[in-house]
């Protein structure tokens, strides 16, 4: 009776694969509905993060001084709740009884906690400091190159999502989701669609548009996620501004936690298009800049995805046709065609590719 | 007359391993097969039915003779074998990965990795490693055991009907009347066993389906500091009268508690055999499971298996087999199927065939 492929074998009348995707459809609608407010998961996430040890909900330098700092404090006041009887009069004269002795050596390692985490914070402040000189680690730097990232270039990735992730049964992240207009676009095409945004204005906005965004680095995120369960990755934004390292990293990690036969879509600016709209001095002091179609085609072929293909984006601007009726016309748009392809190209372009089994 | 005697690094009353050890000497008994007990530690209810590892004698000539090493945590009785001369056979019962334990209590952690280490050097000096499911089999290979075979724990079935606790029943019946479905877990509270993603879970059934829904772990605390924590997220959540944290419990009271549950939810990321899955099923409540290790063998198709516990799906899942009749139905007919499965009769054969084999080597 036993399948061991998977451990999901007909019962009797019922087909519990067919159960299991029914259950992912409803969890769709129900975040899609309302009925599991938005937002829910990653609150009851950070409410055990709080009484958990950092090492066990991973974080960012921030999060887990926080931790440190929260458990910096020895509390000898046991709990005395009990469910035996006359349990909690024991337990409160134990904890009287003790007290005393208990109260006099978690005073001095209280002491000692605060002091060393005092000296962590003095530590990450420097950190920081020494981050404003560095500008491959500069969050300034980053928030400056977010805001470069060409504008108006959802419709075209969003189709090309859309058919790539067709029929997905997992969940679709969207990396640097923004307002969360690819997730809006996904979940109405009936995909469980969610996102993540470093910036959390934006998350937040999406959030209050009902939209699962959640403030967050897609390549923290990943980390946690358990391998091949996600129906589909999308990457935007982020690969524009991590390092190359940091980049086929974040493909690597979005590549495990793929479930077999979905897709990863990469959605990159085009070399020439970032640089050329870029001010030189921001472009130059960049921690990282976008890789050409051709590097994302071979890395992911080197992660063992199999690329289906490369969509360019919308063309360049700089070069405007002039209007038919003018003299000769024909001849300048003719030019101009031939110019934008020669110098400019697409300003962004995605590239799709998909796990096998 | 070959002897296969028994080596365990404790042995206590009512504990799966100290159970097991004692129907795989009734097999061997009833195989003609000279076969005592040593341990590490015995709980002093059960000190006088064994004997201390240091008092084995040596083996007497002529007579063929294996030391089988239950093992399942670490124990200065694993480096002390590989200084005796029989044969060796190790039946593997799983050692929890010690990165569960390191960030909550690493001095646990410490003694997970010297767990490990002993399985090991085991490795080269064992004859056969005999493992109760196949997801630990594995694990022996990929650590070096040429010789493995799988043979379920042995455990008497039957031993999961108690009678049950009449006045816990009452008072789990009074809370159950009011309204609202119950979910159980049974299983020690420690990191690896997942209890926070089961209470995420059930937060957010509350939320979405059962506002007035109750939830029970049972089990004895592995880890004071996780324990802890669960108390204040469960504080946190508002949910102190909904999640009852009941530690250990008497058989009795776990009869009640299995009597009043709806379903049994284990979202366990590490687990060798698991079986409370078993008793789960024994007393027909239909699981609702987390794809993790052994956890979908040991179910064998008869649990709603997830490979995704986030709390939204979890809820989904358990709102689905509790709305389901037809669904429930049939979970809870494959559960019953199933532990035949693991009856003692069909376990002891498949563990007689092993011995029998391994005499005739």
């Amino acid at each position: 009776m036993t399948d061991v492929d998977d451990g999901v074998v007909p019962l009797g009348p019922i087909d519990l694969r067919q159960v299991l995707v029914e259950i992912d459809e409803e969890v769709a609608r129900r975040r899609a509905s309302g009925a599991l407010p938005p937002g829910l998961e990653q609150e009851l996430d950070a409410t055990f993060a709080r009484f958990a040890p950092a090492a066990t909900v991973g974080g960012d330098a921030a999060s887990v001084l926080a931790a440190a700092e929260r458990s910096a404090f020895v509390d000898v006041d046991v709990p005395t709740a009990s469910t035996l009887p006359g349990g909690p009069v024991l337990k409160k004269a134990l904890r009287k009884g003790m007290a005393w002795y208990l109260r006099y050596l978690a005073q001095q390692t209280s002491a000692f906690n605060a002091a060393a985490v005092r000296a962590l914070r003095s530590i990450d402040d420097r950190v920081a400091a020494l981050e404003q000189t560095s500008p491959a680690a500069s969050p300034h730097l980053r928030d400056a190159l977010e805001a470069l990232e060409p504008a108006s270039s959802a419709d075209d990735l969003v189709s090309v999502a859309l058919v790539a992730c067709r029929g997905a049964t997992g969940r679709v992240l969207v990396a640097d989701a923004g307002d969360g207009a690819e997730v809006r676009a996904l979940s109405g095409a009936g995909l469980d669609a969610y996102g993540l945004d470093p910036r959390r204005t934006a998350a937040n906005r999406a959030l209050a548009d009902g939209l699962d965004v959640r403030v967050g680095e897609a390549a923290t995120h990943l980390a946690g996620v358990a391998p091949a369960v996600l129906g589909g990755v999308v990457l935007r934004g982020v690969v524009d501004r991590l390092p190359v390292a940091g980049a086929l990293a974040l493909a690597e990690a979005a590549a495990r936690a793929l479930a077999p036969g979905s897709a990863l879509v990469v959605r990159s600016t085009s070399p020439t298009a970032w640089a050329r709209r870029l001010d030189p001095v921001a472009a130059d002091l960049s921690p990282g800049r976008p890789l050409s179609p051709e590097t994302w085609v071979h890395a992911l072929g080197g992660l063992g995805l199999t690329v289906e293909g490369v969509h360019d984006g919308p063309p360049a601007e700089e070069l405007r046709d002039i209007a038919e009726e003018l003299p000769g016309a024909g001849a300048v748009n003719a030019n101009n065609a031939l110019l934008r392809r020669a110098l400019f190209g697409p300003v962004s372009y995605t590239v799709v590719a998909r796990r096998t089994a | 007359m070959a002897a296969i005697h028994q080596l365990l690094p404790s042995f206590a009353p009512r504990d799966a391993i100290g159970a097991h050890a004692l129907q795989v000497q009734r097999v061997l008994h009833g195989l003609g097969v000279d076969s005592r007990i040593y341990v590490g530690d015995a709980h002093r209810e059960v000190r006088r039915s064994v004997q201390s590892y240091r008092d084995l004698p040596s083996p007497r000539p002529g007579e063929p003779t294996w030391l089988l090493y239950q093992c399942s945590t670490g124990s200065p009785v694993a480096d002390w074998l590989l200084s005796r001369p029989e044969r060796k056979l190790s039946n593997y019962h799983n050692i929890t990965p010690a990165s569960f334990f390191e960030p909550w209590e690493p001095h646990v952690g410490a003694e997970l990795l010297e767990a490990r280490r002993q399985l090991d050097s085991l490795a080269s000096a064992t004859e056969l490693g005999i493992a109760d499911s196949a997801y630990n089999e594995a694990e022996l290979r990929a650590v070096g055991y040429g010789a493995t075979t799988v043979v379920p724990i042995l455990l008497d079935t039957t031993a999961f009907d108690h009678e049950v606790d009449r006045a816990a029943l009452d008072r789990l019946e009074a809370k159950a009347s009011a309204g609202g479905s119950d979910w159980l877990f049974v299983g020690r509270v420690a990191p690896h066993k997942a209890q926070h993603d089961v209470i995420k879970a059930f937060a957010a059934h509350r939320i979405a389906d059962d506002p007035h829904a109750r939830l029970h772990l049972v089990g004895g605390s592995s880890s004071h500091a996780y324990w802890t924590a669960l108390e204040r997220f469960v504080a946190a959540l508002g949910l102190t009268d909904a999640v009852d944290l009941a530690g250990s419990v008497t058989p009795g009271e776990l009869a009640a508690r299995y009597r009043v549950a709806d379903v049994f939810v284990c979202l366990s990321e590490h687990e060798g055999f698991c079986v409370p899955l078993l008793e789960a099923m024994h007393h027909e409540v239909p699981v609702v499971a987390y794809r993790a290790a052994a956890v979908p063998e040991t179910l064998g198709g008869a649990g709603l298996v997830l490979d995704d516990k986030s709390p939204a799906t979890v809820a989904a899942a358990v709102h689905r087999v509790l709305a389901d009749a037809p669904l429930r139905t049939s979970l809870v007919a494959a559960g019953t199927a199933r532990v035949a499965d693991f009856s003692l009769g069909r376990t002891s054969r498949q563990l007689a065939d092993v011995v029998t084999e391994l005499l005739g080597r």
